[in-house]
């Protein structure tokens, strides 16, 4: 599913896909990855998230 | 992360962690790679551009200033965190007593608020594209329209409520968004380049074609923006260095190494620095590089020019529209619109030329349309959460009684007034070297307290030792030092740049420290009953 997210804007890059549906197909993958991913990534805390930048 | 992740809030606050709670290299590289792809990237990348930083200086100093940020964390934090295996609070507590610990507690959390504020400012900007929420520019400091407040304070209230309520589900949330975030991120930049190729006309048959392009239309040099500080390479090596001054230099880092089994995982900070404060950083200022390339002079602008000044005579009004907007254009134009000010041709409110300003919601869209935006959301959401949880717990530190909830809610209040003041964001280079300037003393004291002070003849943990709440000794050691450090920046003369003030500074507290321990320790009795000192 992250491959959809990567594999599109590498294209656009390398001149074989444009713009609008490389945005479409990262979108479709990014719904499909915020879908899916709950149910077999079960990772707990995040506290060491503190503070970025 | 996986199960066996550091948690570091909730266990061993008061005794080291034990072996069998102790993790893996493993445990650490996702932490780091999660934890510095944050909303802020998307101001930080772009106000280098905004800092008129060249190619050779920005790629050469990211490399170099994260190497001296993941060596701080493995020669400063780590050696520390796996001997001592405390909190930074406990370890604090010992050396400076509880009452200074609170006020430590109170410079944090606000520092923390100020820090959620300007991830607060990131994801509003996501609103701008959906509800046409106009935008604060670069120059603005305050709140520039009732939309943006509006639009600051339903992104600050939302993620302060959850920051309260939901806090597991948000953390929960944050694991999974991040491994798709760095994709992202990489893609703003890969979608960039192509962009660039695209509006340049630049065809690539070697590394140097590409060399060419980044120092020519990329990360062109030259003159910072109007209101921006001039960014050389010794300014960004101190800059990614520094950045995270409050973690490992700082000590903070100590209540996460205190779980790794060796002093060397801390080489695992080395993931979060160079996926988010190298490629990261690259890609937004690269969503920032395109948009000045695709922003020309408007018209007034181009009258303006060529009506006041020869340098653009010789130019049509046709090929000074052309023209890429660039820093050097913006003082000419502003400089004629003072000119005309201070002669009484035009009045202050008719000046019109505005400086671009990095907004992120609309770089990250125009890169990758709605995933872009999605992701300037849950990149400004998913950071901010535990900030603001994290700055609640130091304001539960100093006023016990109050709830977690209510002390989160309070921090979150701070944060959505801070976000809503736009300039915190578009200082974030200075707001985020003044975050580790005012921790480092006390990191600083740590150092030299946990491997110096007794080769000194000094009593390390003095105020456990002691029996006391405020050691002295540290608390003015952290004061004069900040105090020498607004001496060196301001001072006439010597104006030493805020982002480099902290590395004399860490020296002034070290030696400050031994020298005022050396007047204020009296012999204390240690928990032997022995005289520990005289």
């Amino acid at each position: 599913m992250l491959l959809g997210t990567i594999i599109p804007p590498l294209l656009f890059l390398i001149g074989t896909l444009p713009l609008d549906q490389c945005q479409g197909i990262m979108l479709i993958a990014t719904l499909i990855w915020f879908a899916v991913t709950p149910f077999w990534m079960g990772r707990e805390t995040c506290e060491g998230k503190m503070g970025g930048g | 992360m996986t199960d066996e992740q550091p948690t570091s809030s909730d266990e061993f606050e008061r005794e080291p962690v034990p072996p069998h709670a102790q993790l893996g290299f493993k445990s650490f590289v996702g932490m780091y790679a999660g934890e510095h792809v944050a909303g802020t990237e998307l101001m930080i990348g772009p106000l280098f551009i905004a800092s008129g930083v060249s190619a050779f200086d920005l790629l050469v100093g990211l490399l170099l200033g994260n190497l001296l940020a993941v060596l701080s964390w493995l020669c400063f934090t780590a050696p520390i965190a796996t001997r001592a295996r405390l909190t930074l609070y406990y370890q604090l507590e010992k050396i400076c007593g509880r009452h200074l610990v609170t006020l430590y507690n109170l410079a944090n959390g606000v520092m923390f608020c100020f820090l959620a504020g300007a991830m607060v400012t990131v994801s509003a900007t996501a609103l701008g594209p959906i509800f046409q929420v106009p935008m604060p520019s670069l120059l603005d400091r305050y709140p520039t329209s009732w939309q943006w407040v509006v639009a600051a304070a339903v992104v600050g209230v939302a993620i302060s409520v959850v920051a309260a309520w939901g806090y597991r589900s948000v953390a929960k949330f944050a694991n999974i968004a991040v491994p798709w975030m760095v994709l992202v991120f990489l893609a703003f930049g890969l979608i960039t380049a192509r962009r660039f190729l695209d509006a340049t006309g630049t065809e690539i048959r070697s590394v140097h074609d590409v060399w060419q392009m980044a120092n020519t239309v990329v990360w062109r040099g030259g003159d910072p923006l109007p209101g921006q500080t001039k960014f050389t390479i010794w300014h960004v090596i101190f800059f990614a260095w520094f950045c995270n001054m409050a973690m490992h230099i700082g000590m903070s880092d100590l209540s996460v190494f205190r779980f790794a089994r060796k002093s060397y995982h801390a080489l695992a900070t080395g993931a979060g620095m160079y996926v988010g404060h190298f490629m990261a950083w690259i890609s937004a200022s690269m969503l920032f590089a395109f948009q000045l390339y695709e922003t020309h002079p408007d018209p007034y602008m181009v009258q303006l020019l060529q009506d006041h000044s020869a340098r653009y005579a010789a130019l049509t009004a046709a090929e000074l529209s052309a023209l890429p907007i660039s820093a050097e254009l913006l003082q000419d134009a502003m400089q004629i619109e003072q000119d005309l000010v201070a002669a009484g041709t035009i009045s202050a409110s008719e000046m019109r030329v505005r400086v671009p300003t990095p907004v992120p919601g609309d770089l990250a869209y125009g890169a990758c349309g709605i995933a872009g935006l999605l992701c300037v959301i849950f990149a400004g959401w998913t950071t901010a959460n535990p900030t603001i949880y994290r700055a609640g717990l130091a304001f539960q530190g100093i006023m016990p009684r109050t709830s977690r909830f209510a002390a989160t809610l309070l921090a979150g209040a701070l944060a959505t007034i801070a976000g809503m003041f736009p300039g915190i964001a578009m200082k974030l280079l200075d707001f985020v070297a003044i975050y580790g300037m005012v921790l480092m003393p006390m990191g600083a004291v740590i150092f030299v307290d946990f491997w110096l002070i007794r080769k000194f003849g000094l009593q390390s943990n003095y105020a456990e030792q002691s029996q006391i709440h405020f050691n002295w000794a540290a608390g003015l050691t952290w004061f004069l030092t900040l105090a020498t450090c607004l001496f060196l920046n301001q001072c006439p003369g010597i104006e030493l740049q805020i982002f480099f003030v902290s590395l004399p500074g860490w020296f002034v507290a070290a030696v400050l420290y031994v020298l005022l321990s050396k007047l204020y320790q009296r012999k204390v009795v240690g928990p032997t009953g022995g005289a520990e000192t005289a």
